[in-house]
């Protein structure tokens, strides 16, 4: 019996969790996934933050944490690394910035044990940012219970892709709770796939140019168009 | 300490097959990976607090697994007894195993690819009655 799945099933139901995903890289999903943890905590929330691209992790770069020097307390199992009201959990904690290459089963043992090791605390919302594309990982979190929350661009590869990862959730019964478009330029595409397959379209997060230069600083972050714009899609995401 | 989350994990699961089986657990085998050190007497007690709690009065056992790698580039088998590793690096691997692939390659040809073959960490599995 598989009881870390087991309890990560109860964690990820207990609370509002979602995995945001991209089909392709590149499209702002990490970003994404941090300021949104940040703007739910900024609203009194109660938030953790996986990082599940555990061959690839960056949301600690996006919030100024220097996870790789961090010491590591234990309670009843790791505590998170707390940054602005939000509680991380990110592998580089125990591979201190060595790079890690992961096989499937791997990557997805590795993130169960995440999410059972960590000390959560009372939590009301729990992100995870997803590595790229439809992978073990994905899968494997979305089967357990966590919703998922599509970020795509309206570039040619990214709606391709996109298109096909809602047939699969639709397919396969998975739950998303829609798609966010980043780095809009205007342009209906994105949001004519996105209800053609019958899921919402929850809005647009336009180019940012300042996004960039407040990566690391999770407080410039929150002062972001990015965020702003953000911020707008947060009742629907979490009525959904 | 680590243990006390795993054991609370543990717990669950029993719970949920106690409820399925309608009581009929005979035994419980917690499988103590050996690459993850976990503490064997703390995991025996606080196993032994929760069960007694739970009013579940199946036996138990805790089950060493000695760790073992196996590359997949060359071939070669090793165990952890072949590996230096520095206190702070059983430290990560005992929180997070799959972390021995950011500090441990093949002793032969230098590969990451390799695979933890047995004894990763903890596992549990159940003897029913009848």
């Amino acid at each position: 019996m598989d009881f870390k799945a087991l309890y990560a099933r109860k964690l990820l139901g207990s609370v509002r969790s979602y995995a945001v995903l991209s089909s392709k890289g590149g499209v702002g999903k990490t970003t994404a996934a941090a300021v949104l943890s940040l703007l739910l905590a900024r609203r009194g929330l109660r938030v953790g933050l996986v990082d599940a691209d555990l061959t690839n992790s960056t949301a600690h770069v996006v919030l100024g944490v220097e996870a790789g020097r961090a010491s590591i307390e234990e309670g009843k199992g790791f505590r998170p690394l707390e940054v602005s009201g939000v509680k991380l959990v990110t592998p580089v904690i125990f591979t201190r910035d060595n790079p890690l290459a992961l096989r499937g089963s791997s990557a997805t043992e590795a993130l169960k044990e995440l999410l059972v090791a960590a000390e959560w605390g009372e939590l009301d919302v729990l992100i995870l940012d997803m590595p790229p594309g439809l992978k073990d990982e994905a899968l494997e979190v979305m089967g357990l219970g966590a919703r998922g929350l599509v970020i795509s661009t309206q570039e040619p590869l990214s709606l391709y892709s996109v298109s096909k990862a809602l047939s699969l959730f639709k397919k396969e019964g998975l739950r998303a709770v829609g798609v966010v478009e980043n780095m809009g330029r205007g342009g209906p595409l994105l949001r004519e796939e996105a209800e053609r397959l019958g899921f919402r379209h929850l809005g647009v997060i336009g180019f940012d140019e300042g996004l960039s230069s407040a990566l690391g600083r999770a407080e410039r972050l929150l002062e972001t168009r990015f965020a702003r714009e953000a911020e707008r899609m947060l009742d629907d995401i979490l009525s959904l | 300490m680590h243990e006390l989350a795993l054991v609370t994990a543990i717990l669950s699961a029993v719970e949920e097959v106690h409820q399925k089986e309608r009581g009929k657990i005979r035994k419980i085998r917690v499988h103590l990976g050996e690459l993850q050190g976990l503490d064997r007497e703390v995991i025996r007690e606080h196993l032994e607090a929760g069960l007694k709690e739970m009013g579940i009065g199946a036996g138990y056992e805790l089950v060493e697994e000695e760790a073992s790698f196996r590359c997949r580039r060359c071939g070669r088998l090793w165990n952890l007894r072949e590996l230096e590793l520095s206190s702070e690096v059983r430290e990560y691997i005992h929180f997070l195993p799959e972390a021995v692939y950011a500090y441990v390659r093949c002793p032969s040809c230098g590969t990451h690819d390799y695979e933890i073959a047995g004894g990763r960490g903890a596992r549990v599995s159940f003897v029913l009655e009848g």
